[in-house]
């Protein structure tokens, strides 16, 4: 990159592309430099289409110092030579930095000034609080110490809970962020309500903390609540609140989740809940399960490089699945009354034979690619219990994860009579992964179709989407169906590709996408419009190395040797 | 001082039509550009240096709205025109500015 090219280079460069002698283009380029200084003389501009344009630009008088003398003196009115790129130029020297886009800052200082209307109820809060200070921070520390637990136990928790009581979890996610204050509020007070006659100066000052928090953060759900509490009570300094919260942010549904359940726990057993037993059995069932979901993931991402090896192994792991499962959910039916042994022999089962569950994973998902065509079947009753026996135990963590994704009312503990179901052993372990190759596609082909409208071009699409219109040959390269690449209709419908990297960004694969994009341009002006084709497969080189490989026709050679000077 | 003067200039220099004058114009500007894309700094002798720079992210203030936003780095162009060039000029025509 970054590298000092000598002018005897770019004449050589040059000479080379025009066919031109060294001595010749030399001279031509001084005289260049003469006409261009001739410009300036005559009216004090000169524009050179596609570079820029070289003007005169008066600077008027100044006081200025002369740093080694430190003396005062007068920079007399003169001129200077600027150089303003084009438009072109601009845009393609800025590169790198054109997909990220202007951001909105949240200020601290003018939200909390602003936004903070201070309820006669929080005043007489303060002064209590003030009162009780000593006593408050006391039992805050306590607190801390116990919600420090709740957060270290309760992911666990939050997943079994998932399970349980799926609709109130379905109810969390998809309320509006005021509803949640509100309601966490409410809970906050009524959870307080019972503590209160002991510990009344903690909670006064638990409560205006709170009411702080949402203050501060009053843009944010109320799970900033929770989060915002904890942060109080760790750090203490209002300023370090909102970096902390980012860090809670991911652990925010979670924690939300925690409260709703912990709360009605709490009622019944007064904070006991870690010590239940039930919640321990499923403690390693989840943990487990969790661990199958992040494999599955990491697999969902390899599986479509090696799907096209992999079919024919998928097709006889299938049969072997059928084979086996039949047998199993007999197992189930027998074992499943018994949750708790059955479930901790499951976890060390897991641990202990863990490849072979992700293995069995990755096969899962591969019969998905295939059944994703076929199957049209609700995804409601593919609840499948897991036993003992690995595959099923893999399709288990699938259809958890199926539950996890669309927050589906499913108990895989309670769906004992789906026995029948192992008669229909295809479409279950079918229909489970097909959710989750679903998602996976989601994931991967993020292409969104696009009907053009009047007016449009592959250009302004680029320029829309990606913020970088000079990426249009992606469009135009993951649309086969175009042929002049200068000419498409308003009605017709176009694959648009996303970059699939955060805020936008291009991640390796779509680079590839994107270098294929231009050789399909480059071979489109190679055998309609010669002049230009090498241009795309310069820019082609940019996003892709081995350019050859990419493209399916042999590459002219000279064009080839051009593009290679772009790297 | 638009394009087709400077072309029609070369051309009768160096005794060639305008339009391989403005093909060899085009493939000097677009050496120029590619060079200027990819980072690199080059000289031109009397005429200046081309490299680019980065400028580094930084916040704005938009009073009418007020808001803050922080503003992603951006890379430019940068001209340096060479000493010969700002001493011939430094004196022209300022009255007419």
């Amino acid at each position: 990159m970054s590298e000092k090219v000598t002018f005897g280079e770019l004449v050589e460069s040059i000479a080379e592309e025009t066919e031109h002698s060294e001595q010749f283009t030399h001279d031509f380029l001084k005289d260049f430099v003469d006409v261009i200084h001739g410009g300036l003389e005559g009216d004090g501009k000169v524009n050179i289409a596609g570079f820029g344009k070289f003007e005169l630009q008066r600077v008027d008088e100044r006081e200025g110092y002369n740093p080694q003398t430190e003396e005062k003196i007068t920079i007399p009115a003169h001129n200077k030579v600027v150089f303003k790129p084009y438009k072109d130029l601009r845009e393609l020297v800025n590169a790198p930095y054109a997909h990220m886009e202007p951001q909105l800052i949240e200020e601290e200082e003018t939200k909390t000034s602003e936004k903070e209307p201070p309820s006669p109820d929080q005043q007489t809060r303060d002064s209590q609080t003030e009162k009780s200070g000593v006593e408050g921070d006391r039992s805050t520390d306590d607190e801390t110490e116990q919600l420090k637990k709740e957060e270290k136990s309760e992911p666990d928790f939050t997943e079994s809970s998932k399970e349980q009581k799926p609709n109130e979890d379905d109810f969390i996610p998809t309320a509006p962020p005021t509803l949640h204050e509100q309601d966490s509020d409410e809970d906050e007070t009524s959870d307080k309500g019972q503590e209160e006659d002991q510990k009344s100066p903690f909670n006064l000052g638990e409560q205006q903390d709170s009411d702080e928090d949402i203050d501060i953060t009053q843009s944010s759900s109320s799970d900033d609540d929770d989060n915002g509490d904890i942060v109080e009570f760790n750090a203490t300094q209002l300023d370090d609140e909102d970096d902390l919260l980012e860090k809670f942010i991911g652990s925010e549904e979670k924690e939300h989740q925690d409260e709703h359940s912990g709360d009605l726990k709490d009622e019944e057993e007064l904070e006991s809940e870690k010590n239940e037993p039930k919640e321990i059995e499923d403690e390693p069932n989840e943990v487990a399960s969790n661990e199958e979901d992040d494999k599955e993931k990491e697999s969902s991402k390899s599986e479509e490089e090696v799907l096209a090896e992999e079919v024919e192994k998928l097709e006889e792991a299938a049969e072997d699945l059928k084979q086996d499962q039949p047998d199993q959910s007999n197992q189930e039916e027998e074992k499943s009354p018994l949750t708790t042994p059955t479930a901790v022999s499951r976890a060390s089962d897991r641990s202990s034979s863990f490849s072979y569950v992700a293995a069995a994973a990755i096969i899962l998902l591969l019969i998905a690619g295939g059944a994703w065509y076929y199957s049209t079947l609700s995804t409601n009753d593919t609840t499948m219990i897991s036993s003992s026996e690995e595959p099923t135990a893999s399709a288990d963590a699938t259809n958890q994860q199926n539950n996890n994704n669309q927050q589906q009312p499913a108990e895989p503990e309670e769906a004992d009579d789906d026995a029948q179901q192992a008669a229909q052993n295809q479409t279950q372990s079918a229909t489970p992964s097909s959710a989750t190759s679903q998602s996976t596609t989601n994931n991967t082909a993020n292409n969104q179709a696009v009907e053009i409208q009047k007016g449009q071009t592959l250009w302004s699409l680029a320029e829309e989407r990606y913020g970088n219109p000079r990426l249009w040959p992606w469009i135009y390269g993951n649309n086969g169906s175009l042929d002049d690449p200068d000419l498409i209709y308003a009605g017709s419908s176009l694959s648009v590709p996303l970059p699939s990297g955060p805020q936008n960004t291009l991640t390796g694969t779509d680079s590839v996408g994107v270098a294929k994009g231009f050789i399909a341009t480059y071979k489109w002006y190679k055998s309609n419009e010669q002049s230009k084709a090498k241009n795309h497969l310069w820019a082609a080189k940019l996003y892709h190395d081995d350019l050859q490989q990419l493209a399916d026709i042999p590459i002219d050679k000279t064009d080839l040797s051009y593009a290679n000077r772009a790297r | 001082m638009n394009t087709s003067d400077v072309v029609a200039i070369l051309a009768e220099n160096w005794d060639m039509t305008q339009a391989e004058a403005r093909e060899l114009l085009d493939v000097i500007t677009q050496t120029f550009n590619e060079n200027i894309a990819t980072g690199n700094s080059f000289t031109i002798p009397k005429l200046g240096t081309f490299s680019t720079k980065t400028r580094k992210k930084r916040k704005s203030y938009n009073p009418h709205y007020e808001q803050y936003m922080e503003l992603p780095p951006k890379r430019v162009v940068d001209f340096n025109p060479s000493q010969g060039l700002k001493e011939d000029f430094k004196q022209a025509d300022i009255s007419d500015e």
